[in-house]
């Protein structure tokens, strides 16, 4: 398909169903079109890529663009220069189209602690379409774009992936440069992909992985060497940790896990049994990194250098406390506060302490890849719940990361792939289920996710309200 | 005189100074409330055996590379004022210490 056409498709889904989803906070109609036309000039193809539009998340940096991490403490900022990844898909032809809606520098499962409103889910408008990357995941399932840039620090690419009914990948830790990545979490952060299918989320791995110099954890490898496709999983040991067992889910999401375990034993996959009773703890250990990593990192967010500004009593220390009391989310503070008041209250678990239970899990998530290929799970203990449902519960909210913070401690590579619907309420909702592969082994779950899909073809289930779409 | 506060709410207001963020007096309670189920919740982790363990602080722990220290272009002083809340004579303006802006 032409390059413009392909733009002016997704703009008309966009015109016809965007006002009821909010997946997205800003669409550069006529850079998308100058850039088409430009691409349709040229007098060969660059790639799979070329002149496929895409979105990405408002905590990339687009160069010009309103890329703020949904934040009003970013109010207005237009980076100038744009993250490595987008920098390599514009290289490759694809075309950036849309910002998408997000929580609030990435703290959430819901989409809901946006400044701008929440995202709905495409497959029942009075659902979440989990998060933190809800524009993203909500932006594939409601057809406006083929593939979405989104970040996944505990799960935020997987999770909403999942629940939308799209496919996600978490990749290794430093496989895509986290250049241009506003940061929540360094040591966790990972640029994620979510997609129509596995085998559109290879194409972008190709494009977007690679050694950067730019970022000092990028992995020093070249892009990432896809796998031939499969056509069956003979010759793979899928491990099936009892303590992400499908006991954890719903009844609905554990009927469809069990269903997609025995299809990949069926393309000839040996299941495990395995145990990771460390991973108990992943939660726990994710939420003490990740919040005292998260107080530190948005420290730099004080109304000096760029976005929002508040005055009270004309002092700077007094401009900065007013700045960030007024423009940081509810969400946003409470992390923050959390991660201080971690470094200072005695009787907490330490930053410290936390990094050595993490070196624990890591080292026995590593040592069970020595029995197995890959992990198989849920991706999410459940189905899209119900936006409000859990505001303001922080514990209900973060059950939903259960089973994918894991990955995100070690650094693992992890897909979510569609495996089928279940009736909730009257309505078909999507779930996800996860695979969990060895460390940098990237190629092995993106081309065991395509043997499932190419199988099962659950990924080609569309959310209802998309059937009359141009 | 300000009515002493409980040790939980204490917490959240010192937490708040520390890193710079005004909380409106009213909002105090529910803030710390939140913070104290949410550190009640991370203390599971204080019974995970640590002694002699490494902390993790970073994974791909051999990928740090090394960089020549050498002069790079770096992005262009207008671009970057250009985000800047408040600027004059090409650099950021903020207000003074005590005693208001300059």
């Amino acid at each position: 398909m032409k390059a413009r056409a392909a733009v002016e498709g997704a703009l008309a889904r966009i015109e016809a169903l965007e006002a009821e989803i909010g997946a997205l906070l800003d669409v550069d109609e006529e850079g998308a079109r100058t850039l088409a036309d430009k691409l349709d000039r040229e007098p060969a193809p660059r790639g799979p890529l070329h002149g496929v539009p895409f979105a990405l998340k408002a905590n990339l940096c687009w160069r010009g663009h309103l890329t703020g991490a949904a934040s009003r403490i970013l109010d207005g900022y237009r980076p100038p220069y744009s993250a490595t990844a987008i920098e390599r898909l514009i290289a490759a032809g694809a075309i950036p189209l849309a910002i998408t809606n997000m929580d609030e520098f990435a703290f959430g499962s819901s989409g809901e602690n946006s400044s701008f409103g929440a995202t709905r889910n495409p497959w029942d408008l009075s659902r979440t379409a989990g998060g933190s990357s809800s524009g993203s995941a909500a932006a594939v399932a409601a057809g406006f774009v083929p593939f979405a840039l989104g970040s996944d620090t505990g799960g935020s690419a997987r999770q909403p992936a999942a629940l939308c009914g799209v496919s996600g990948f978490k990749p290794s830790y430093g496989r895509i440069s986290r250049r241009g990545l506003i940061a929540f979490a360094p040591s966790l952060d990972t640029v994620g992909v979510l997609g129509d299918s596995i085998e559109r989320i290879e194409q972008v791995l190709a494009c977007v992985s690679g050694h950067d110099e730019r970022d000092a954890t990028s992995l020093a490898l070249p892009p990432l060497a896809l796998e031939a496709p499969r056509e069956h999983l003979r010759g793979l040991r899928i491990g099936v940790p009892k303590e992400w067992d499908a006991e954890l889910c719903d009844q609905g999401a554990r009927d469809r896990i069990r269903a997609a375990l025995e299809a990949m034993h069926a393309l000839g996959a040996e299941l495990v049994s395995v145990s990771l009773p460390l991973t108990l703890h992943a939660n726990a250990t994710y939420q003490v990194v990740s919040a005292c990593e998260a107080a530190s990192q948005l420290a730099r967010y004080d109304g000096v250098r760029y976005g929002s500004r508040e005055s009270c009593d004309g002092t700077l220390q007094g401009m900065i406390a007013q700045t960030r009391g007024s423009s940081f989310g509810p969400e946003s503070r409470r992390r923050i506060l959390l991660g201080t008041a971690l470094t200072s209250d005695e009787g907490s678990p330490s930053y410290e302490h936390a990094a050595r239970v993490r070196r624990r899990i890591v080292d026995e998530l590593r040592a069970i890849f020595e029995r197995v290929d890959l992990l198989a799970s849920a991706t999410a203990p459940e189905v899209a719940f119900r936006l409000g449902e859990r505001s303001g519960d922080s514990a209900r909210m973060h059950h939903s990361d259960l089973l994918a913070v894991p990955a995100s401690l070690a650094g693992l590579p992890a897909a979510s792939v569609p495996c089928g619907t279940c009736t909730t309420d009257g309505v078909e909702l999507p779930v996800g289920l996860q695979l969990c592969g060895a460390p940098r082994a990237d190629a092995r779950v993106l081309s065991t996710a395509r043997c499932f899909q190419a199988a099962t073809r659950h990924h080609l289930a569309r959310a209802p309200l998309t059937g009359a779409l141009p | 005189m300000t009515a002493p506060q409980d040790p939980a709410t204490e917490r959240a207001r010192r937490a708040a100074a520390l890193v710079r963020i005004a909380i409106d007096a009213h909002e105090l309670p529910g803030l710390a409330a939140e913070l104290d189920s949410a550190l009640e919740a991370a203390k599971s982790l204080l019974a995970v055996p640590v002694e002699g363990v490494e902390p993790l602080w970073t994974l791909n722990e051999d990928a740090a590379s090394e960089r020549l220290d050498e002069v790079r272009p770096s992005l262009a002083r207008d671009l970057v004022l250009a985000n800047a809340p408040e600027q004059r004579d090409g650099m950021v303006r903020v207000p003074d210490g005590p005693g208001g802006a300059r």
